[in-house]
């Protein structure tokens, strides 16, 4: 890889915070909801993302006890991709961009 | 732990196995058909809202929303559609039948089965407007709610102990 020859620099502090923003890594939430069993989130989420199911049970509780809980991060495609999964299992989910 | 009437069980093998006399079939006949005619009706109806939420809550994410649900929600409402399609493809012989039935689900079926009664119990929830505490027992026995209620909370036992029988096989090893 060669060194540039120079270093281009963004001109205004907006182009900073663009930059800051796009690149920000995206966040997969999963919310409370009344109907779905604390077995069953605990189940999806070592199903789906490989967790342990100690890991998977700690995000359910925080789920159920603070009303939501980030499960996934990444990029925005992946975490689209994750989100759709975690509707196809009836879980209510969404993706943020984590700023 | 509460006696459960044994719907799944695993055989030595491991697989799943569900267990059902032809009228608790013909319920779940009766329940996946009910999700079905969810199925068809327009996606604002709060039932298909429960069943397709938006991905972005940012409203500022219209744009992204519009573009993920066009092309994901059609996706979903077909996986549905065929899930419905392979679940009654297996209750329908065991309803027929005069003895109860055993039919050993690979693991695919066990997704297709967990998701369609998940998917029941999500509709009916929006339905019946399910409170976390709430039991048939605590209506009144004149209250109109009180049946639908009923058949939510035995959808529930039955799925319950579907997750449970599954959740044995899943190894408490992972990611943390």
């Amino acid at each position: 890889m060669s060194a540039p020859e120079t270093i281009q620099r963004p001109e205004t502090d907006e182009d900073v915070d663009a930059i800051t923003d796009e690149d920000a890594p995206w966040v997969v939430l999963v919310w409370n909801d009344p109907v779905n069993l604390m077995s069953y989130v605990t189940y999806v989420l070592q199903k789906l993302f490989g967790y342990s199911r100690a890991k998977a049970e700690q995000l359910m509780l925080q789920v159920h006890q603070e009303g939501k809980a980030v499960v996934a991060s990444g990029a925005r495609s992946q975490s689209e991709g994750d989100v759709a999964r975690l509707h196809a299992y009836g879980l209510w989910a969404t993706l943020q961009q984590d700023r | 732990m509460a006696l459960r009437p044994n719907w799944f069980s695993r055989n030595r093998a491991g697989d799943v196995v569900a267990h059902l006399r032809p009228d608790e079939a013909a319920f779940l006949i009766q329940v996946v058909g009910e999700l079905r005619g969810i199925l068809d009706q327009p996606t604002d109806s709060p039932m298909m809202q429960r069943l397709f939420p938006r991905a972005y809550l940012d409203p500022t994410e219209d744009e992204r929303e519009r573009e993920y649900s066009i092309i994901a929600n059609a996706d979903l409402l077909r996986t549905r559609l065929d899930r419905t399609h392979a679940l009654l493809d297996v209750l329908q012989p065991i309803a027929r039948a005069k003895r109860p039935g055993q039919v050993k689900l690979s693991d695919e079926q066990v997704g297709e089965w967990m998701s369609t009664l998940n998917d029941a119990r999500l509709a009916l929830g929006v339905v019946f407007n399910v409170d976390e505490d709430i039991e048939p027992d605590d209506l009144e026995t004149d209250d109109p709610r009180r049946v639908g209620l009923e058949v939510y909370s035995l959808l529930s036992w039955f799925f319950g102990e579907l997750v449970d029988v599954v959740a044995t096989g899943m190894p408490a090893e992972g990611l943390e």
